[in-house]
């Protein structure tokens, strides 16, 4: 059962829009943050990617995630971010400037 | 219903974005637990961190250890040392603290400014205290600081046991109430045996507690009480010890002038550097000063007669001091147009000049308001 399942799960989804085909919530999360991150440095595609996730918790856990990985645009990212718990988050990198100075 | 199935076999959560976004809990062993199971990587780099950080506050500088070394090297393991050295600092651990410090690569220097600042008083080290409990005390913290900064990057072992010391210096005297100035004499008499950094550190906190304890009573803060103070004659008023997070004060960045190279500085608790004279009469005129520029309401004023001192050090400490404040009824700007171009000391001249570049009167004419120095311990972000 286990392997037919996984043989009809659907290939890698082409688009943003096209990630919650995927059957695994974890997974649903990690292509959103594939497909995201590399519009990171353009601002309007990021707000239009964003404006496709429905779930104000899985577009703050995404901004979160950039965040951390992305210190220096910190600052831009958690401003987006709308659940007390995501923007409580953010504090760990958001309270920390120093992080986004670059390594000498 | 069979996803739901599937999801409960292999252990993943229906929720993960969710899950993710929980607040931690309090225990560092139990963040850890959940640290393993958090799905996404780099939300499991931060949970170790504040693992390591509320271990920190715990004391267990051993755990936070095995935790940040777990992380790949880089900016998150850097960050994960940082949180764990200023929590240790905050909570008492300094030497554990600075141990952690220097392992966190570029961020070692604001790690020892969080965790060396934040060492709280010893009630073994006060102004009554013998001398040479204080001077032994301080060989032992020394030392240890020494061994606990070894490895860390370029500079910053001599940084870190400069602001041990600033720190040491201040927590004998400052918010002790007390002005017995035996420790701070410690250096006098020892030949070549003194430590002069350590009586000088030890003056700028005798310095800074006789400017807190006529602040904090109303009184004027002169230099002329301080160094009387110093020369046996008492306060107006009787001092009173407060606790560590009411010792307020104002503090400055570093400033050199390239005329004082070669000169003898001290570091000052907060981080700034002050000279520093071989003969303690003339050194604690110059603590004085600068103990009352760390009284936030001091202006340019009092500094100004200062500049016109027959000792060197001593009126370039006033020209320094002059061009970080504002003036009352003296015209800061205009003093300083006039000293750049006249003064006889070109060490005056020069932070005359360097005051009119940088503007720096201007910044503190609003009066800012003290900054907190010692934030209360565990109120890190």
């Amino acid at each position: 059962m286990l392997l037919l399942l996984f043989a009809c799960d659907a290939p890698a989804p082409a688009t943003l829009a096209d990630c919650p085909t995927l059957s695994s919530p974890t997974a649903i999360e990690d292509c959103r943050y594939e497909h995201i991150e590399p519009h990171l440095s353009d601002p309007r595609s990021l707000q239009a990617d964003l404006a496709l996730i429905d779930d104000e918790t899985s577009r703050d856990l995404l901004l979160l995630r950039l965040a951390v990985n992305h210190p220096d645009k910190a600052s831009l990212l958690c401003r987006l971010t709308v659940t007390p718990p995501a923007q409580q988050k953010c504090q760990q990198v958001l309270g920390r400037p120093h992080l986004s100075t670059r390594p000498r | 219903m069979l996803l739901a199935l599937l999801l409960a076999c292999t252990g993943e959560s229906l929720t993960p974005a969710a899950d993710a976004l929980a607040p931690w809990p309090t225990e560092p062993e139990e963040i850890l637990a959940r640290c393993d199971q958090e799905p996404f990587a780099e939300l499991a780099i931060t949970c170790r961190v504040q693992a390591a950080a509320q271990f920190g506050v715990r004391g267990q500088a051993e755990r936070a250890q095995s935790v940040c070394e777990g992380l790949d090297a880089g900016t998150w393991r850097q960050e994960c040392h940082f949180r764990a050295g200023e929590e240790l600092g905050a909570n008492g651990h300094t030497v554990a603290g600075l141990r952690h410090c220097a392992q966190a690569g570029r961020f070692s220097r604001n790690c020892l400014t969080h965790a060396g600042w934040r060492m709280p008083r010893d009630p073994d080290t006060t102004p009554d205290t013998p001398p040479e409990q204080v001077v032994a005390a301080w060989g032992e913290l020394a030392a240890q600081g020494k061994g606990a900064l070894a490895g860390a990057p370029d500079g910053v072992d001599n940084e870190g046991l400069d602001v041990l010391l600033a720190q040491y210096g201040f927590n004998v005297y400052v918010g002790s109430g007390k002005l017995n100035t035996a420790p701070a004499r410690a250096d006098v008499g020892l030949g070549a045996a003194a430590d002069w950094r350590l009586g000088g550190a030890l003056r700028t906190g005798f310095a800074t507690e006789a400017a807190r304890i006529l602040r904090d009573a109303g009184q004027p803060v002169t230099v002329e009480a301080i160094v009387g103070a110093w020369g046996g004659q008492p306060l107006a008023v009787t001092g009173e010890a407060v606790p560590d997070h009411l010792r307020l004060g104002r503090y400055h960045t570093p400033i050199q002038s390239p005329h004082e190279a070669g000169v003898p500085h001290l570091p000052l608790y907060g981080g700034g550097l002050r000279l520093a004279a071989e003969d303690p009469s003339e050194d604690i005129v110059i603590a004085a000063l600068e103990a009352l520029y760390w009284v936030p309401a001091t202006v340019a004023d009092p500094f100004v007669p200062w500049l016109d001192d027959p000792r060197e050090r001593v009126r370039r400490t006033a020209a320094k001091l002059v061009r970080l404040t504002r003036g009352e009824a003296v015209d800061v700007e205009a003093l300083a147009v006039r000293l750049s171009a006249e003064h006889p000391d070109e060490g005056v001249r020069w932070h005359m000049a360097d005051a009119l570049e940088r503007r720096s009167f201007e910044e503190r004419e609003a009066g800012p308001p003290p900054r907190r120095l010692q934030p209360p311990p565990g109120s890190g972000p």
